[in-house]
């Protein structure tokens, strides 16, 4: 990637910020960007969980949803009729939100 | 009421007491849809079915284009948060169709933020090839940067040089230079006054959107072609810029084909003469279009 031509000639600059972030790391975890999910998670095929309007709403609000799928601790991909918001995290069977509470709100859903 | 802002531009605008009536009407709130995340079609069936109808602004670009008649915050909508919609002037989303930047091009936007603009050349790029998005001000930037992630716009590394001293390291496809100005085109969106009262800051703003013009230009390829934009009426600050580089340089104005009403640039103001080549610019009046007050040109090299 580092060969890339648009790569090799932005280098010449000095750039502050580069493409999407697509993951930060969180203690010892590497966690997904909302944004990076938003943009490629439709093309997950494991760790999505179908949430409907009123999960989502009490996801926001602050609420843990119960999560029956046979998953793995994690972040899981939250699909709202296919429309990825974000992500969660799923801890013994139970999903909390780990979309940003700034950037959304109640209204929107 | 209508005040007495721009009397100085009645004989330059036409129909002048419909400009004024229009600077009294709210702006419609425009949409882009963001083609790098959704087809448009999904998106307007997605907000019928929560009530919201969007309208096309015309039969011409109607791929991205709607007015939501009975919305008021898209920025409220979930739709809005995931990237799906941009809430954008039509003038402003000119600037970027007249500039056209080819997929897997060398682009530069001298002066990015809040980013509208430059998400929107992504999205004629189909996110590929490069675009160097600069801002100055550390202050714009995380607008800057919230736009480009929202949206989803992978092809874009950020600078913020200062516009006029950005480096001659290289050349570009496409640049658009959208100068800060005195903003007077946004009045009716803003409710301010325009900044072109300051005399101290209007002097400065001349000066910047010269050197601005000028280094645009001196970073363009050979075949590369700019876009010179402002959101002020002002032939100052439009007009006499273009002609400062016709004048400096061997740049010629190419046509604006963009399907929407237009006046022609001015060949004439309070005194000057400007280059005929004006003509070829492009005065965009909210009365006319229903948008923020515009003007571009659209530049090259002469060969």
């Amino acid at each position: 990637m580092k060969e890339s031509p648009h790569i090799i000639r932005a280098s010449q600059f000095k750039v502050w910020r580069v493409g999407l972030r697509s993951f930060q790391r969180i203690g010892s975890f590497i966690k997904p960007s909302t944004r990076m999910i938003q943009a490629f998670g439709h093309l997950a095929s494991k760790a999505i969980i179908d949430i409907n309007g009123a999960d989502l709403n009490k996801l926001i609000a602050g609420e843990f949803l119960p999560v029956k799928m046979e998953l793995e601790n994690g972040y899981v991909i939250l699909s709202l009729r296919g429309v990825i918001p974000g992500l969660g995290l799923l801890i013994d069977g139970t999903v909390r939100t780990q979309i940003p509470k700034k950037e959304v709100r109640l209204s929107m859903i | 009421m209508i005040d007495s802002t721009f009397d100085c531009y009645s004989e330059i605008i036409p129909a002048f007491s419909r400009f004024q009536e229009s600077l009294l009407r709210p702006m419609p709130v425009r949409l882009r849809v963001n083609g790098l995340k959704i087809e448009p079609e999904l998106l307007v069936q997605m907000l019928k079915e929560k009530g919201i109808h969007l309208k096309r602004v015309t039969d011409r670009r109607d791929e991205i284009f709607f007015e939501a008649p009975d919305l008021r915050s898209p920025g409220n909508l979930l739709e809005y948060f995931i990237g799906y919609i941009h809430p954008q002037a039509l003038t402003s989303c000119l600037a970027s169709i007249a500039l056209s930047p080819k997929p897997g091009s060398h682009v530069l936007d001298m002066c990015a933020s809040p980013g509208g603009k430059t998400s929107h050349m992504a999205q004629l790029m189909n996110n590929s090839g490069l675009i160097v998005a600069n801002e100055l001000y550390p202050n714009r930037h995380i607008p800057l940067e919230n736009t480009l992630s929202r949206l989803g716009v992978l092809n874009s590394v950020l600078t913020s040089y200062q516009a006029q001293e950005f480096p001659l390291k290289q050349r570009f496809d496409y640049i658009l230079a959208d100068v800060p100005c005195s903003g007077e085109g946004r009045v009716r969106k803003t409710r301010e006054s325009p900044e072109h009262n300051r005399g101290h800051i209007r002097q400065k703003l001349l000066d910047l959107q010269k050197k601005i013009i000028i280094r645009g230009y001196d970073l363009l390829d050979d075949h590369g072609k700019m876009v010179y934009a402002t959101c002020t009426y002002n032939p100052d600050e439009n007009e006499s810029v273009v002609h400062f580089l016709l004048g400096n340089r061997n740049a010629e104005l190419l046509p604006i084909n963009l399907g929407f009403h237009y006046e022609p640039g001015l060949t004439k103001w309070r005194g000057m003469t400007y280059d005929k080549q004006l003509k070829k610019a492009a005065r965009f009046y909210p009365h006319q279009i229903d948008s923020v007050g515009f003007f571009m040109a659209r530049i090259g090299r002469r060969r």
